[in-house]
C-alpha cells in the first residue's frame, strides 16, 4: 500500500491524493540511494541484503515512532527501550543460550514468542503512559529517555538476561521455519540461505505493518489521532477521550516497536546490552526525520536512506582520500549524516515525504 | 411542558485560585431553549465558569446538574458527549487539518473511531462518513464555509475560523451550547450571520449560553442576561430589567463612578 491509495475518509487534503512532485523527489531519492548500494558494494548481495534488513529493522522502529509522533504528536526518546523488551522477550522465550555459562532454555513456539514480544511492548506502553500521557509531552520524552536506559541496565545487572554476556543461539527455531525455495535462491544470489530468509521476513513484516497502519491512519480514528497533535484540548471539547487515544497509540506504537525488536535480535545473532544504546533511538529517529514525520512511506525510506548513507559513506570516502586514516573514515559517515540532516532541517524540514502544513516539530 | 425545564443547574460552585476566588456562584439555572447572555466586566470569571462547567476546570465544591444528571467532577469529554458543548475565547480550529475534517471530526457515535473496527469495520465506517459528510456539508454551505471545505483550517480568516467552529460545535449534535465570545475579531457582516444561524438553531430547540461584551448585541439577542462580577452573579433577568440594575453599572464602572453612569447608560442603550 502507498501513500496514493484513496482514502476512506475524505480527510487528505487534495494535493495528497495525487503523486505530488515532492513524492516524485522523495521516491527518486530513495531510489538513488539503492543504485548508490548497488553500485559501491559491485553488486554483492550479501551486503545489499545486510544493508536492506538494517533498513527494514529501523523501517518498523521508524513507523511506530511515526504512529507516535508523526501521527500523534507524542514524544518517545526510548524507543530502544520498547526494542529491548521485544528482543530479550522473544529471545528468551524460543530455544536458547544464556549468560556467560550459555545455559540453554526456552520452549515456546515462534510465533507465541513474537506474540509476546509485542505484548511487552504493550506492557511497556501502558506502564509510561499511564502515570505521563496526560502531563505535557516533555515529560513523556525526558521518562522515555530514562527507562530505556533503566531497562539496559537491568538486563545488564541480572543473570536472568544473561547481564552482559547477553543471549546467544537464538535463532535456530527461526531458521528451521525456512520454506525450500528460500535455499535455493540463496544458491543463485550467492548469499547466506539465513541472510535471504531474514530479509524476506523483514521486508515482509514491513509491509503488513504498513498495511495495518495505512488502515488506522486512514480512518476516523487517525483522523482523532491527528486533531489531538494539532490541539488536544479542543478535542477534548468534541468528546473524545484523549487520553485513551495516547494511551492507545503508545500500546500499538509499543507492539510495533516490539516487533522491530524481534527482527533486530534476529539480524544480530546474539543481543547484550551493548546493543541498546541511546544511539538506536537516534537512529530510528533520524530515518524518520528524513522519510517526513505523518507521511506512511516516509519512515521506509528514511530508513533506507540512513542505512545506505551510514554503511556506504565510508568506501566512499576510503575512494575519495586514499590517505584518510579509518577512524577519519568511520566518523566521515556520521559528519556526512549530520550534514544532510542539517541541508534537510532548511530546505525541507518536513522531510522527504512529510506535508509542510502539518509539519509540527512543535511538542503536545 | 418539557421546553420549560431546567437543562442545567449549577448550586454553590466555587473555585479559587489561591487566595483569589474565581467563581463563587450560589445557584443558576438555565432553561431549555432559549439565549441566555453571562456578561461582567474582565476578570469576573465567566471564563473560569464554562471551565467548570465544561469539565476544564475542577471546582473546589458545587455541584452542576445538565439534562437531569449530576456532570461534576466529569472529565470534558464525556460531558461534551453528553450534549454540553463549548467554543472557546481564543478559536480553537484545528489548523493543521482542513475544514472538512474538523467538521468531521465532531460527528458523534463514530464506530470508525474504535481501532478494531479500522480492520474489521469497513463497510459500516464508510457508511457513517458518507452521512456525516452530507451533514458537514449541510452545516458548511450555511455557514458560507462550502467554498473553502478542502482547505486547511489554519488558513481561514479570523471570522471564518470562528465561524467554523461553531459549526463543528453543531456537529456533535449539542443540546446546550456554551459560546465564549463568539463575536470577538469577527467583522460585522460575518458576526450579523452568525448571529442569524443561533437565532435559528434557538428556534430550532437548541439552548445557548453565551458571553460577550458587545452590549448591543446581548440586548438584542438574548432573552435572559446574567450579569457575574468577581465570581459571584449579581443581576439575573431580562435584558430590560439588568440594564437598569444599578449595581450592575456600579460593577462595570467602579463604585465611584456615580459621575460616569450617565454616560454609561447611553453606551448600555441600544
Amino acid at each position: 500500500m502507498t501513500d496514493n491509495d484513496p482514502p476512506i475518509t475524505d480527510s487528505a487534503p487534495p494535493v495528497s491524493n495525487a503523486p505530488s512532485t515532492q513524492q516524485a523527489i522523495g521516491t527518486a531519492i530513495a531510489l538513488l540511494a539503492l543504485l548508490w548500494l548497488f553500485w559501491s558494494s559491485g553488486f554483492a548481495w550479501v551486503i545489499i541484503l545486510g544493508v536492506l534488513i538494517k533498513a527494514a529493522v529501523y523501517a518498523v522502529s521508524a513507523m511506530s515512532l511515526n504512529l507516535e509522533f508523526g501521527y500523534t504528536g507524542m514524544l518517545n526518546f526510548g524507543q530502544v527501550g520498547f526494542m529491548l523488551v521485544g528482543g530479550y522477550t522473544f529471545a528468551l522465550l524460543v530455544p536458547h543460550e544464556l549468560g556467560r555459562a550459555g545455559t540453554a532454555g526456552g520452549s515456546w513456539p515462534i510465533w507465541a514468542a513474537v506474540i509476546a514480544a509485542m505484548l511487552a511492548g504493550v506492557v511497556l506502553g501502558l506502564v509510561l503512559g499511564g502515570p505521563t500521557v496526560r502531563l505535557r509531552g516533555d515529560y513523556l520524552a525526558i521518562v522515555t529517555i530514562a527507562i530505556a536506559e533503566i531497562l539496559r541496565l537491568t538486563v545488564r545487572s541480572f543473570s536472568a538476561f544473561g547481564q552482559s554476556f547477553g543471549i546467544i543461539k537464538y535463532t535456530s527455531s527461526f531458521n528451521d521455519l525456512m520454506p525450500d525455495f528460500v535455499r535455493g535462491w540463496a544458491g543463485s544470489l550467492d548469499v547466506p540461505e539465513n541472510q535471504l530468509w531474514l530479509f524476506i521476513v523483514a521486508w515482509v513484516t514491513v509491509l503488513v505493518v504498513l498495511g495495518l497502519l495505512s488502515l488506522m491512519i486512514r480512518s476516523p480514528w487517525g483522523r482523532v489521532l491527528r486533531s489531538i497533535r494539532d490541539d488536544e484540548d479542543a478535542v477534548r471539547a468534541l468528546g473524545k477521550n484523549a487520553f485513551w487515544y495516547k494511551l492507545q497509540v503508545l500500546m500499538i506504537g509499543g507492539a510495533i516497536a516490539g516487533l522491530s525488536g524481534v527482527l533486530f535480535a534476529l539480524d544480530l545473532n546474539q543481543i547484550s546490552p551493548i546493543n541498546f544504546l541511546p544511539l538506536v533511538t537516534f537512529f530510528a529517529w533520524t530515518a524518520l526525520i528524513l522519510g517526513g514525520a505523518g507521511s506512511l512511506v516516509g519512515p521506509i525510506a528514511g530508513s533506507v536512506i540512513f542505512w545506505v548513507v551510514i554503511t556506504q559513506t565510508s568506501s566512499l570516502a576510503e575512494d575519495l582520500f586514499p590517505s584518510m586514516s579509518s577512524t577519519a573514515v568511520s566518523a566521515s559517515r556520521f559528519i556526512l549524516m549530520g550534514i544532510l540532516i542539517v541541508l534537510l532541517m532548511v530546505f525541507r524540514p518536513e522531510g522527504l515525504f512529510g506535508k509542510r502544513e502539518e509539519l509540527s516539530l512543535e511538542i503536545q | 411542558m418539557r421546553s420549560s425545564d431546567t437543562i442545567l443547574k449549577c448550586t454553590s460552585v466555587r473555585k479559587a485560585f489561591g487566595g483569589v476566588v474565581a467563581v463563587d456562584v450560589d445557584q443558576l439555572e438555565i432553561q431549555r431553549q432559549g439565549i441566555t447572555a453571562l456578561i461582567g466586566p474582565n476578570g469576573a470569571g465567566k471564563t473560569t465558569f464554562f471551565d467548570i462547567i465544561t469539565g476544564f476546570v475542577t471546582p473546589d465544591s458545587g455541584t452542576i446538574n445538565f439534562d437531569e444528571a449530576d456532570i461534576s467532577g466529569k472529565p470534558a469529554y464525556s460531558i461534551a458527549r453528553s450534549g454540553l458543548v463549548r467554543t472557546f475565547q481564543l478559536t480553537r480550529i484545528l489548523g493543521k487539518m482542513t475544514v472538512l475534517e474538523n467538521m468531521l471530526l465532531a460527528a458523534p457515535n463514530q464506530s470508525g473511531e474504535q481501532v478494531l473496527n479500522t480492520f474489521f469495520g469497513r463497510r459500516t465506517i464508510t457508511q457513517q462518513e458518507t452521512a456525516n459528510r452530507e451533514r458537514a456539508m449541510d452545516l458548511l454551505g450555511r455557514f458560507s464555509l462550502l467554498p473553502l471545505a478542502n482547505e486547511y483550517a489554519g488558513r481561514l480568516s479570523g471570522g471564518q475560523k470562528k465561524l467554523l467552529e461553531l459549526a463543528r460545535t453543531l456537529m456533535t449534535d449539542p443540546t446546550l451550547v456554551l459560546l465564549d465570545e463568539p463575536m470577538a475579531g469577527v467583522n460585522p457582516a460575518l458576526g450579523e450571520q452568525l448571529l442569524s444561524y443561533v437565532l435559528e438553531l434557538r428556534d430550532e430547540g437548541t439552548t445557548f449560553l453565551f458571553v460577550e461584551h458587545d452590549m448591543d448585541i446581548v440586548m438584542r439577542i438574548s432573552d435572559r442576561v446574567v450579569v457575574m462580577a468577581t465570581g459571584a452573579i449579581i443581576a439575573d433577568g431580562s435584558p430590560d430589567e439588568v440594564r437598569s440594575d444599578p449595581k450592575v453599572l456600579a460593577a462595570y464602572l467602579g463604585e465611584h463612578a456615580e459621575e460616569d453612569l450617565a454616560e454609561a447608560e447611553r453606551e448600555v442603550e441600544p
